[in-house]
């Protein structure tokens, strides 16, 4: 169990032990813009990590392209900034290479559910020991602001100036169905709800995914009439339904524009590394 | 004692399988590939024999998400390769680029097929020009072309030095006519194989930065993810010292030495990584440029012309890139007449015409696309029609 020192532990304080922050002197900045919801996904990820006490040298942030994609570098543990969509594929290299390493590829919508989506079912299926953290905001920020994979119907963007007329893709359903065993949902409003969830996913042994609905309020946000962060979040809190909560939560989340929060689907099921150890193992006794 | 030749190996091996075992003798285990006509003899081989070794065979979900497997495995400390064919070698790009980027070693084997596209499982030289320039981006590649079983084994072995040594993705440019060809060959005692690994880092894990370095020319110190080393590995344009730790700032100058550093730490030793093989070039009127499988063609035609009288020698290319222009300069210096014969439509032959032009000589090609080999006669042709006779 976590103490209850590492719980409460002050923002300067988890700063100093996780973070590597921009120096000001060398005219470093942060790189998201004002108010962004990447911060608050990057400070649950810090205290996740506190939490769970682990040497940040055997930690590995594996990034793509898109405005997610610097977060790693913030952090005091190693990372990768890829190519887009790859992270998954990169963590199933890292992971047989040194199954001891602690491996997180920090993705995007687009990343993980277009441009990598097969990397992203691949290493479901297989059930390797990653943790998936997905930062939702409903399209590709980075370029500008176009639709994607997980942009709801009617979403107005660049390149669905009509709005978008495609179906999105749930992120948490197409991993339960490729074979993730820990698969979660929360939002850039329920900060501690979702350093819980990733602290689980990080702690589970396989597979684990973190959807985190994460306003852009500044581009996707902006075209949509919802041009204010506190506009996000207050849609966050009033929409979201507890996975499992009583009182007919299966009801109410079948209700147009609401989404579950929390563990949707978890299961132990023996993991990808230690199978093919296992296997290799068998291969090289047989010779 | 280890005696040498008491440990080695005669054994009948495919080419494929020869570059197999070269990169098992220089280390690698680590192996992530996608099946494809002709280069699947490697993989089958790897799956084979790297569970016995302890290292790792996987078959990813394309040759895309093999590549990047090799970078995070290589990233880990892992010798790592893979092999593809036509179609795979459009898929293997980005991850070349990626790792010239993020300067991870890696070796990437080409058995050459028809192209474009799908084309077909037969033999070609196709792809030379594509493994120089067939990534966005400016990077100097480095390329090894095998023309017998044997020479597939220890351009693998050299591809894996190379890419150890000057943490970049090196490929060994086979062909599906040297790939699938069989023939015996000497193999060595495995522990005799001494390769240079990356460079380590000498110094504190606080003072390591994953690109630092010095000069352009010089090849960053390598710590292993893990190793108790932060490392920050970016495919994206970076500097030496401040994207290496943390890369947050981006500037043009850091722009201006990323591009410059890739380039001048291959350049810079480009006489270490030339390997070309010359025949009877001293005396000749005319010589043969060849690579891969047209060797042997360009040797038998050479014989049969100097048995004529005719003072023909032929140039070996085994490194393909960077172009070994000095040694085509040296021995091609008294010629009255180049010749290069290809399986493609005319491709390195635009590089001995950019390196001889200066100099006046007559350089011509001789291409077959047609999927069967260069012949002898297919050069003696053009030889006795260029020599009038």
């Amino acid at each position: 169990m976590t103490s209850a020192r590492r719980m409460a532990i002050p923002m300067v304080e988890l700063a100093k032990a996780t973070a590597r922050l921009p120096d000001a002197q060398a005219g470093e900045t942060f790189r998201y813009c004002p108010g962004c919801g990447l911060g608050i996904v990057q400070s649950a990820l810090a205290r996740a990590l506190y939490r769970l006490e682990i040497d940040l040298s055997t930690v590995v942030t594996v990034g793509g392209s898109g405005c997610y994609g610097i977060m790693g570098e913030y952090f005091q543990s190693n990372h990768i900034h890829g190519s887009h969509g790859r992270a998954p594929a990169v963590g199933v290299g890292l992971k047989l290479a040194n199954p001891k390493l602690t491996v997180i590829t920090i993705q995007g919508d687009g990343d993980a559910l277009a441009i990598g989506a097969s990397h992203f079912i691949h290493a479901a299926r297989r059930n390797v020991d990653i943790t998936v953290l997905i930062c939702n905001n409903f399209g590709y920020a980075n370029t500008g602001g176009q639709y994607g994979p997980s942009t709801p119907l009617g979403g107005v963007t660049e390149t669905s100036p009509a709005g978008c007329f495609e179906y999105p893709f749930d992120a948490c359903q197409l991993a339960i169905g490729a074979g993730a065993t820990f698969v979660a949902r929360s939002t850039s409003y329920h900060a501690i709800h979702m350093t819980n969830m990733l602290e689980r996913a990080i702690r589970h042994k396989g597979f684990s995914v973190v959807e985190v609905l994460q306003h852009c309020h500044v581009l996707y946000g902006k075209r949509n009439g919802m041009p204010e962060a506190t506009q996000w979040l207050t849609l966050f809190k009033e929409n979201s339904v507890r996975a499992g909560a009583p009182g007919g939560a299966e009801a109410r989340r079948a209700e147009p524009g609401k989404w579950e929060i929390g563990v949707l689907h978890q299961e132990e099921k023996p993991e990808f590394v230690e199978m093919y150890f296992a296997t290799a193992a068998k291969l090289a006794g047989n010779r | 004692m280890s005696n040498k030749h008491a440990q080695s190996r005669r054994v009948l091996l495919l080419g494929n399988e020869a570059c197999a075992e070269g990169a098992i003798a220089a280390g690698v285990r680590f192996y992530a590939g996608y099946p494809i006509t002709p280069a699947t003899e490697i993989f089958e081989r790897f799956a084979y024999r790297l569970p016995a070794l302890g290292g790792v065979c996987v078959q990813m979900e394309d040759e895309c998400g093999s590549m990047h497997a090799l970078l995070g495995a290589a990233a880990a400390g892992q010798r790592v390769a893979t092999a593809t064919s036509g179609p795979g070698f459009n898929l293997v790009q980005e991850g070349i680029a990626s790792l010239a980027s993020a300067e991870l070693p890696a070796v990437i084997i080409n058995v050459q097929r028809i192209g474009p596209s799908t084309g077909s499982i037969h033999g070609a030289q196709m792809d030379v020009m594509q493994a120089q320039w067939g990534f966005n981006g400016n990077h100097q590649t480095i390329a090894l072309a095998p023309s017998s079983v044997s020479e597939c084994f220890w351009t693998t072995v050299r591809a894996v030095e190379l890419a150890e040594t000057l943490r970049m993705p090196v490929l060994v440019m086979s062909e599906m006519h040297v790939g699938l060809m069989r023939q015996a060959v000497e193999l060595p005692d495995y522990d005799e194989v001494r390769i240079e690994g990356r460079p380590r880092p000498t110094c504190a894990p606080s003072d390591y930065r994953t690109y630092l370095c010095k000069r352009l020319e010089d090849v960053p110190p390598l710590a292993d993810i893990g190793s108790g080393y932060r490392n920050v590995f970016q495919v994206t344009t970076h500097g030496s010292e401040t994207a290496g730790g943390g890369g947050m700032v981006w500037d043009y100058k850091e722009a201006d030495w990323h591009l410059r550093h890739l380039a001048a730490k291959v350049l810079h030793r480009r006489h270490e990584i030339e390997w070309v093989e010359p025949f009877a070039t001293e005396d000749a009127e005319v010589v043969i440029v060849a690579y891969g499988s047209c060797v042997s063609a360009a040797l038998a035609a050479m014989k049969a012309a100097r048995q004529d009288g005719r003072r023909v020698g032929v140039l070996k290319l085994v490194s393909l890139w960077p172009f070994p222009e000095d040694a085509v300069r040296r021995h091609a210096a008294k010629a009255e007449l180049v010749l290069v014969p290809e399986l493609n439509l005319g491709q390195m032959v635009r590089e001995v015409e950019r390196v001889l032009g200066p100099s006046g000589i007559p350089v011509h090609p001789i291409n077959r696309v047609d999927s069967y080999y260069m012949w002898p006669d297919d050069i003696l042709g053009v030889l006795n029609a260029m020599a009038g006779r």
